[in-house]
């Protein structure tokens, strides 16, 4: 029982440094961040011919940093 | 170090409603032990079912749209003007694209700034042909083209300067 409960504590302190969540108490908080790179769409007058125009643009997506070098 | 290395650092998925705005927007932020980090992976995917177990429905409800029929990554609304006619459309695209990116040196995270990870969507190609010509996002036989287009258009690198570009 005693071996269970320090495997369960070590769990309890490893598993928020895998998180995604916004707890940044036990890590550095990085930002992941997405923009368009222009105005969505070609043909931006919406009266010309064969056109089109965006409104919106959503996407499901996850990231990770890679490969952690050292320690600081 | 493999690229498994990685792997108990990978977020969440989440949704990005990027709208028609060019103004960088915060998608979730992820917290990370101090370290020198050699790049950044970003992957654009149909939730997996590992990825709904354990979400609470408010969380869940995010994901519905892109969880109807074989699942969805990217749904792009917006309007056809062809030949004098005006059409509303809703693209849906099944990609699964992982881009990565490595740094000439590495992202520093550590308490002495901030870190921001930016994913660029070069949107304006997404309908386009190599020739400039209008792919119809309602033509079965464009979605292969525009898939390419959106998995080709996706970018991700360091911005903690915050201004949309790599630093």
């Amino acid at each position: 029982m005693h071996k269970l409960f320090i495997v369960f504590i070590g769990l309890a302190v490893l598993l928020p440094g895998c998180s995604s969540t916004t707890d940044v108490s036990v890590g550095i908080p990085v930002t992941f961040s997405a923009r368009i790179a222009s105005q969505a769409g070609f043909g931006k007058n919406a009266v010309a011919p064969d056109s089109i125009s965006l409104s919106r643009v959503r996407v499901v997506m996850s990231g990770s940093c890679l490969h952690p070098i050292r320690p600081i | 170090m493999s690229s498994s290395d990685s792997s108990d650092l990978r977020s969440a998925p989440s949704v990005i409603d990027l709208g028609t705005s060019t103004d960088l927007r915060d998608i979730f932020v992820s917290s990370l032990p101090p370290g020198n980090y050699s790049g950044v992976r970003i992957k654009v995917h149909r939730i997996e079912n590992s990825d709904l177990a354990g979400m609470s429905s408010p969380e869940m409800a995010v994901f519905a749209d892109f969880l109807a029929g074989d699942r969805y990554s990217v749904i792009v609304e917006g309007t056809v003007y062809e030949g004098g006619t005006v059409r509303p459309f809703v693209y849906r695209s099944r990609i699964d694209e992982v881009q990565e990116r490595q740094f000439a040196e590495p992202m520093v995270v550590s308490a002495s700034g901030p870190v921001t990870v930016t994913m660029l969507l070069g949107t304006d190609s997404w309908f386009r042909s190599s020739t400039g010509a209008l792919l119809d996002p309602a033509d079965p036989a464009n979605e292969g083209p525009v898939d390419d287009n959106i998995k080709s258009s996706i970018d991700v690198f360091e911005d903690n300067d915050r201004n949309g570009f790599d630093d």
